[in-house]
């Protein structure tokens, strides 16, 4: 299909407010922030022109290993368990019961109280002693498991070990979103495709598996792609209730680059953060969009 | 709509767009906090922080000046979160504001950056303000020769301020236990078996109610052993020193070993405030501006205020003095200066008085009816703070490293010995290695900043 001029022009037309947003606003700081990653600067003098010397320095810092490995770290148990969990979710609230809109509301509800408040409301639930996770443990007797593996009384966000499993579980919390998306996906799958595959005597798991998740592998491939970029960028859940501590155990990638440009006023230094960061986030997800060809099935 | 017409209206769309960037910025950016002329008056913008009775004070104090100074208009910009860095960032981008708060733990980074005023000149001309109507105390963080401070011109002048880890203690507490109510006459040990005394746990073994919450900042206790966190001219710290070792070891001691104050997980609860009017911390470490709060919240047990444990040297600490400072590149300064005098001068100190928030900076006014006398406060704990006071010495930073910056450093080594799985002197020699090397990369980038 080929797109005359007038209809290339109508779609300019159409994203022009968000291409305006984007020329005004972001583009000239991003620009600007790839010319100062060569810089020193600390916001009151004029940037010093320092050459590789900002690369070089990252190179050597620990916390630049720490963070990435604590992002990493994050996003490799966050996404998948994100995707998966708000995929069961999408096929348990895709049923037409009588009332399935309250839950469907209910488990979207999260994203709708997201921010700070919540945040607060979870370092409370984080609370080794009298925080309501814990006490739900002791209640049902899961307490016992954590301390037959070895773990203990799990400390959360108040220890080294427990800080990130804590911070990937609140992830979950926020998962209503991509619950929506999954559903809608879920919706798009032409029944007669399900019926047939019953007709042919595939059980549920073969529906699931050969006809469900090839279809939505387009939604599958979105999902993954905007979270893995989200989660390359996590930052309210560190800054609010731990700071990346204790001792750097949450020292996310873009909390780390906040306070180097916003605490530490090392302006330079955190613009060559800025653009490595960049060129991660554009490796990562070429890597997904030539992998993506492989699975993906579009119809 | 045939296809030129659309071409064009999008051409005309952007053009639009562009011509408005400086229109949507100013927009955008809202306040034009650069001082302007406006129909023949000057306006001059005053930046700090404060909880509404303050903001109302202050309010009120510009409206009284405004009426006695018709040629100037002043504005009031509220920050109440991350006040230095909103600060510095609206310096950056050209509109600071021309007079604004200024403590001393922030007063170095200030200093390196050169955007105070040297309120030397102001001050000798001055009928109203002299240096020598302060608690000397209260001046000599603000004086600073490029090299020391203590000496040299003086770039800030007191508001208001205050000896800031005396203890609160809750006096049914101690009855209950049976411990008679401190007189500040106690020694650390004495202080630690008391504080044990007060601990209560429940059946599971956890802990109920703490002892002391140890929200002191750690020069307290420093300074008391003889130690200091910065070199006199401040180019390095003496955390491995054997005095800021002890000092760090007692007050680490009270959470690790002794198990008296709430450790690192027990510390996310609450804010120390709410535990303490909830009655399930026994002692805690506050300043004068926490008294009226205080009084507002506790309606279910009595409280008073004591000082901390005695140790070698007698001498209490204040971190959270709050001054005005000018800013160096104010396009009016001698305008700014005349609202500054009449902030630091009696009516401005008397409504700091009248609030009794915290001790006013002149000691006249400090020892004054209005703040001695005021009925929102008790006056024995009012004599308390005050005999303190005069035993009370200021800390600031260093120039070279901003507190943010020194605590992003700090603070993850203080966490490993507060999670029990760093000593305390391994933990302050790596804090000691990480600071000093970025004090020396701070003074290394100022320095080309001076020679360029």
């Amino acid at each position: 299909m080929k797109l005359n001029l007038r209809e290339h022009l109508e779609g300019y037309l159409f994203i022009s407010p968000w291409i305006l947003g984007m020329v005004l606003f972001a583009l000239g700081p991003i620009l600007a922030s790839f010319g100062l990653a060569f810089t020193r600067w600390n916001l009151f003098t004029e940037p010093e022109y320092v050459g590789w010397a900002n690369f070089q320095k990252l190179a050597h810092d620990p916390l630049f290993y720490t963070s990435v490995f604590n992002t990493i770290y994050y996003t490799v148990f966050a996404v998948p368990l994100g995707l998966v969990l708000a995929l069961g979710l999408a096929m348990l609230v895709n049923h037409r019961l009588r009332g399935i809109n309250f839950f469907r509301t209910a488990f979207f509800l999260p994203n709708v109280v997201a921010g700070i408040a919540m945040l607060l409301l979870w370092k409370w639930l984080f609370d080794p002693n009298f925080g309501l996770i814990n006490l739900f443990l002791d209640w049902t007797g899961l307490m016992a498991a954590f301390e037959w593996i070895g773990i203990g009384r799990p400390q959360w966000i108040s220890s080294r070990t427990g800080a990130m499993p804590g911070l990937v579980f609140m992830s979950i919390w926020g998962l209503g979103g991509s619950m929506m998306i999954f559903l809608a996906g879920l919706q798009n799958i032409p029944r007669e495709l399900i019926e047939a595959a019953e007709l042919d005597g595939a059980g549920p798991w073969k529906r699931f598996r050969y006809v469900t998740v090839p279809l939505l592998t387009p939604t599958i491939f979105f999902l993954t792609m905007v979270g893995v970029i989200a989660s390359l960028q996590v930052f309210n859940q560190a800054y609010v209730m731990t700071q990346g501590g204790p001792a750097h155990a949450t020292l996310f990638y873009v909390l780390y680059l906040f306070q180097t440009a916003f605490e530490r006023f090392q302006m330079g230094y955190a613009c060559a953060m800025a653009l490595v960061l960049f060129i991660i986030t554009l490796i990562v997800s070429l890597i997904q969009l030539a992998m993506g060809k492989k699975w993906v099935h579009y119809q | 709509m045939d296809r030129s017409t659309l071409f064009y209206s999008l051409c005309a769309l952007g053009i639009v767009g562009l011509l408005s960037v400086p229109t949507a910025r100013s927009l955008l950016l809202g306040l034009d906090t650069s001082a302007q002329k406006e129909s023949g008056r000057t306006e001059i913008v005053l930046a700090g922080w404060g909880n509404t009775q303050e903001v109302a004070m202050l309010n009120q104090l510009m409206a009284d000046f405004e009426a006695g100074n018709p040629d100037i208009k002043v504005k009031f910009i509220h920050i109440q979160q991350n006040f230095n860095t909103v600060l510095l960032t609206m310096m950056a981008g050209g509109r600071s504001p021309d007079i604004f708060y200024v403590a001393p733990v922030t007063l170095g980074s200030m200093l390196s950056k050169g955007v105070l005023l040297n309120l030397e000149p102001y001050l000798e001309k001055s009928q109203f303000v002299g240096v020598e109507d302060f608690f000397p105390q209260t001046v000599e963080p603000y004086r600073w020769d490029g090299k020391r401070f203590g000496q040299g011109p003086i770039y800030g002048l007191c508001k208001d301020w205050s000896p800031d880890f005396l203890i609160f203690y809750n006096k049914n507490l101690f009855d209950e236990a049976g411990i008679p109510h401190p007189d500040g006459s106690w020694t650390r040990a004495e202080f630690v078996d008391i504080a044990r005394r007060l601990t209560k746990r429940d059946e599971q073994g956890r802990i109920m109610q703490f002892g002391v919450y140890n929200n002191a900042n750690p020069e307290q206790w420093i300074w008391q052993s003889g130690g200091r966190i910065f070199s006199a001219d401040r180019t390095r710290v003496l955390l491995e020193s054997p005095e800021v070792i002890e000092a760090l070891q007692f007050a680490a001691d009270l959470s690790t070993r002794w198990h008296v104050a709430p450790g690192y997980a027990e510390q996310a609860q609450s804010p120390v405030n709410v535990m303490f009017e909830t009655g399930r911390v026994a002692m805690c470490f506050y300043g004068q501006w926490f008294v009226p709060q205080f009084h507002k919240n506790i309606k279910s047990f009595a409280w008073g205020v004591t000082t901390p444990p005695r140790h070698k040297v007698d001498i209490y600490l204040s971190g959270g003095m709050v001054g005005y400072g000018i800013y160096a590149h104010t396009k009016h300064p001698h305008e700014a200066w005349r609202f500054m005098e009449y902030l630091v001068g009696p009516q401005g100190q008397e409504a700091i008085a009248k609030i009794g928030w915290n001790i006013p900076g002149r000691r006249e006014t400090a020892y004054s009816p209005i703040f001695v006398e005021n009925p929102n406060l008790d006056a024995e704990i009012t004599q308390t703070f005050l005999k303190a006071a005069e035993r009370t010495e200021l800390f600031h930073r260093s120039p070279y490293i901003n507190p943010t910056e020194y605590n992003l450093l700090f603070l993850p080594e203080w966490e490993l010995v507060m999670l029990g799985e760093k000593s305390v002197p391994a933990a302050l020699a790596d804090a000691a290695r990480k600071i000093n090397q970025a004090i020396r990369d701070n003074m290394a980038l100022q320095k080309t900043e001076v020679d360029g």
